[in-house]
């Protein structure tokens, strides 16, 4: 049965009915809400795997050649003497696995020697290459964009749902098909791409550098190739939503900067994307159709043979296409984060956020500067010196937008009310966080002192500190927060503080000592280098504590988990309005009904007019959609 | 306990003290912690010098904005009667951390870039002397090959070795080329970095101002300059680096023994000697530094390293001398780079 509503505005849209059926409401479903949701259990399993990824790697550096615990055992491969042993019959008898991530056990007489199960070398390109590529492509942006942006910008900006939602259903949807591409990888006989998530060729694209290249490389190509178009068909689709379909009222000074930081990396997304499925593209081509875009003539095997191509390529044109894409993909990891900071800072601080055209400046000036700074990954990649002048200036430059959005975090925290409830934790940290890996950026930036930095464990902090201690926690912090609108419950704000405690502690102790390691010199994507390096000796130490505040790091994620999924069923239920948050999806139930608005929503004032005047409104808080002479019009 | 008037300092102390350790403490990091040696002469202390000015600069900015931060949080915590302050922001403040900062990267951009020109355009010129070396890695080894005597490549003078041989005090200028992937030549204790790649040419230049050698008393590796070199009786031949591995986490202690049967060299005076063990002592062993592959090559990538040998000068000219003596087979440098990478043999600057 259908029925009709007539929005207050005359717009005289209609309300669609939710579909019944399992398969249109939960598997393909057109929902900007359950696409969000969607998107959100896809990447918190690839941040799991991902995690184990890195915790294998952690083990790997710690302990070379040690067993794995737990998992080494259960995924080593079976050696020669064990085949034949298991399948006697030599017709029906499985080749001994190559390439694998895990040793096999030694044998020597039939008994095994040397236990299996550690990290192999080869082993340990593919865990790093994989854990790169998963955390950036699969976790941070699905998590950011795929679900916080589907999720809220409707809710936000007063729309039912987005522009496009059955393209919004496509873009989840080519993200599972890259999401099966990527695991299907670990099946192949060579296995996963192993040349770092930077894919460099000409050891991307040549099997006779790395054997998975053709293989394994070519799926993880592929993998991006629909990830790719994924995040294209989200950008356009946001950015058609926020332009077309804000509520009367809603204008653009008015918007959440959760909306202002989806809308900037959605421009990013369509603009910068692009370029990334040519690169893509050209690799691919090199991988399997034998093109030459990023070999050069003249190369030769490790058996000193001549490679049958022709060459006539160049590797400096895949580092400068793929990094046009993919200096503007951090921002895509941050941007989001920086915006569901502001707003859940001036919710918990109960204040306005201070500077808010200067916070929308800042963001519009990382937008356009992020477009041309992408040589600062290149600055000892064998670009002239004085490209490096252009692009350290511009790199300089870019410093100066996030050093403002900091100062005005802190000056809205000045002379609030800070609630020290999990959100607002996770916001405070996260202020806390971005600083330390902002400013380790300013080191390389400075390319005389890039000279001894790159390639070493401080770019590896660096960026940990700003998608971890930044994004990731400000996604925890979200999550928390929005929680009642996305499953209608709240998480236990006890067992949210225990995992922030223990994060918060866990995370430093791991990611602060490598700013020490990158000091000592010591390189990155390189497992057992104490096996080889005297003077990484004095480190391996560090490298020893890091192991372990990263096992600490690891499972404390099990409590968020625990508490998450608890809480989606058993959690207490929601009201409308737990936090006494000012935007719109405040005003409507939680969880938040299949249409959204009873009624589209008619904006009054700005979304963060916390205190405007306590004594003359009787709260602290303004609702969007309500009209008050004291509050700021915005 | 507490007099009254002093509890509002608590807090205030409680975050501003730890914040003036920790300036304090960054100030004296360049003594502390792990900074690895720095012997590169030309520009090494320079790029130290500019890592400790940002240090020093960031570091004071970091102590002042987590300090801001955790005296806030505690300060303006929510309790009943909190009284907010309803703003929504001032422009002389956007002004002022804007312009301030702004001015400080603007400094800090200008401040080096004569820096980046000398270690990346200005490179040491033959009328400057310097020691020219072709580097050419593959996976998973270095090589390197020196145009010998007569100053070219590509002809029967020049000679090669997986150990980076360079004298000290001397300009080095490295021209690099891959024979397959990208590389990077990293060479921590001097500060040199530089991909390497195929098809292409690579430059990087240093001047090492100490020789690695090793203490067999204290069992490590010491720096000395010439002069001191000099002074004391080195064991050059004889004696093989061994390491033990300690415990499961793969850290080494590394010694050297006497070489079974070999003849121990001893330079000592500037000249070269056999070592009689009755007649005279060993003050150090001849050691090497780390080079290290610092660009993702392949499965192997790990082990790629090399070791680099500096020589006093004179001990380097006997080097080159003896080194003319050899007769070199075919190798990959005459069967592989002369032919592919023949445009690089010319010298031209």
């Amino acid at each position: 049965m259908s029925q009709e509503h007539h929005d207050d505005d005359g717009r005289g849209g209609h309300i669609h009915q939710e579909p019944t059926s399992f398969f249109w409401k939960y598997v393909l479903s057109i929902d900007h809400k359950m696409i969000g949701k969607q998107y959100l259990f896809t990447a918190m399993f690839f941040l799991l795997f991902g995690g184990m990824m890195a915790l294998m790697m952690r083990w790997q550096i710690a302990y070379p050649s040690q067993p794995v615990p737990v998992l080494g055992a259960l995924l080593k491969p079976l050696a020669a003497e064990q085949l034949e042993a298991k399948y006697p019959d030599a017709k029906t008898r499985p080749k001994p696995a190559k390439n694998t991530i895990f040793t096999a056990d030694t044998l020597k007489d039939g008994k095994v020697v040397i236990q299996g199960g550690a990290i192999a070398p080869e082993g340990y390109t593919k865990l790093v290459t994989m854990h790169g590529s998963m955390m950036i492509f699969f976790v941070i942006i699905p998590i950011l964009v795929g679900a916080f942006g589907n999720f809220l910008i409707p809710l936000h900006i007063g729309a039912r749902d987005v522009a496009f939602p059955i393209l919004n259903a496509l873009s989840y949807w080519l993200f599972f098909i890259a999401s099966v591409l990527i695991l299907g990888a670990f099946f192949l006989e060579a296995g996963t791409a192993a040349a770092g998530w930077t894919s460099y060729p000409p050891l991307s694209a040549l099997s006779e550098m790395d054997p998975a290249s053709s293989s394994g490389g070519a799926i993880w190509v592929l993998s991006l190739f629909f990830i790719g178009f994924s995040s294209i068909v989200t950008g356009v689709n946001f950015l058609a939503t926020i332009v077309t379909m804000r509520a009367p009222g809603m204008t653009w000074t008015r918007l959440p900067l959760v909306t202002w930081s989806q809308f900037i990396t959605a421009v990013f997304q369509t603009l910068a994307t692009p370029v990334l499925a040519a690169a893509l593209m050209m690799l691919f081509m090199d991988q399997v159709a034998g093109t030459n875009f990023f070999i050069p003539a003249g190369i030769h095997t490790t058996a000193d043979e001549p490679l049958s191509r022709a060459g006539g390529g160049h590797p400096l044109l895949w580092q400068h296409v793929f990094w046009f894409y993919s200096h503007p993909a951090v921002y895509i990891l941050i941007l989001p984060g920086m915006g569901i900071a502001s707003d859940l800072l001036s919710t918990f601080a109960r204040k306005p956020i201070f500077g808010y055209k200067a916070m929308v400046a800042s963001m519009c000036g990382i937008m356009f500067l992020g477009f041309v700074v992408w040589g600062h990954h290149m600055f000892l990649s064998g670009i002239g010196a004085g490209m490096g002048k252009f692009f350290m200036t511009t790199t300089m430059l870019i410093a100066l937008p996030s050093a403002i959005k900091v100062f005005n975090w802190l000056a809205t925290m000045y002379g609030g009310s800070l609630s020290w409830r999990s959100p607002g934790l996770w916001a405070y940290s996260f202020i806390a966080m971005f600083t330390i890996g902002g400013l380790s950026g300013i080191f390389m930036a400075a390319t005389p002192v890039d000279i001894p930095m790159h390639d070493t464990y401080y770019i590896v902090a660096h960026f940990h500190y700003v998608v971890f201690g930044g994004t990731l926690m400000a996604v925890f912090g979200g999550l928390t927060f929005w929680f009642p609108k996305f499953f209608g419950r709240m998480m236990s704000e006890f067992w949210a503080k225990v995992h922030w405690a223990f994060t918060f502690v866990a995370f430093n102790l791991t990611f602060f000592p490598m700013h020490l390691l990158g000091e000592g010199g010591h390189m990155r994507r390189i497992g057992s280098a104490v096996e080889k390096y005297e003077f990484l000796q004095p480190l391996q130490g560090m490298n020893v504590f890091i192991t372990h505040a990263a096992i600490l790091l690891g499972f404390s994620q099990l409590i968020f988990l625990a508490n998450f999924f608890y809480s989606m069923f058993y959690g207490p239920k929601a009201e409308a309005n737990p936090w006494r948050s000012n935007t719109l999806e405040w005003t409507t139930a939680s969880p938040v009904p299949y249409h959204n608005y009873d009624r589209i929503p008619i904006v009054q004032h700005g979304p963060y007019e916390y205190n405007a005047a306590p004594e003359t409104t009787g709260s602290d808080w303004q609702p969007q959609d309500r009209q008050t002479n004291a509050a700021k019009k915005g | 306990m507490i007099p009254e008037p002093l509890k509002k300092f608590i807090v205030p102390a409680a975050v501003g003290l730890p914040v003036l350790v920790g300036i304090i403490l960054t100030f004296l990091h360049g003594d502390m912690g792990y900074t690895l040696p720095n012997i590169n002469s030309a520009y090494g202390e320079e790029i130290d010098s500019l890592y400790r000015i940002i240090m020093y600069t960031v570091g004071f900015v970091f102590f002042l904005v987590e300090g801001l931060l955790v005296y806030f949080v505690i300060e303006y915590r929510e309790r009943p009667g909190r009284k907010v302050i309803y703003t929504h922001g001032s422009q002389k403040a956007e002004l002022i951390w804007t312009i301030v900062p702004g001015l400080y990267l603007i400094w800090l951009g200008v401040y080096q870039i004569s820096s980046w020109e000398r270690i990346r355009e200005k490179f040491p010129k033959a009328s400057e002397g310097r020691e020219l070396v072709q580097v050419f890695p593959q996976q998973y080894a270095w090589d390197f090959r020196h145009p010998g005597e007569n100053g070219a490549f590509g002809d029967e003078d020049d000679w090669n070795e997986p150990v980076l041989k360079v004298p000290v005090n001397q300009n080095i200028l490295l021209k690099m080329s891959s024979k397959d992937v990208i590389h990077s030549f990293f060479l921590p204790f001097a500060r040199v970095k530089m991909d390497v790649l195929p098809g292409m040419q690579t430059r990087a230049w240093f001047k090492l101002d100490r020789i690695p050698c090793w203490d067999p008393k204290k069992n490590q590796a010491v720096l000395l300059t010439e002069p001191e070199f000099k002074s004391k009786r080195i064991a050059m031949k004889g004696f093989a680096l061994k390491d033990k591995v300690r415990d499961t986490t793969g850290v080494r202690d590394f010694y050297y023994e006497p070489v079974p049967g070999a003849k121990v060299k001893v330079a000592a005076d500037g000249k070269l000697e056999d070592f009689d063990p009755d007649q005279a002592r060993i003050d150090y062993i001849f050691h090497h530094m780390d080079v290290a592959c610092a660009e993702l090559c392949g499965m192997n990538h790990y082990t790629m390293r090399a070791f680099c040998e500096v020589y006093p000068q004179d001990l380097y000219q006997k080097l080159v001398a003896d080194k003319a003596e050899e007769i070199d087979g075919a190798d990959k440098w005459k069967t592989i780079w002369d032919k592919v990478y023949a445009k690089f043999n010319v010298i031209d600057e």
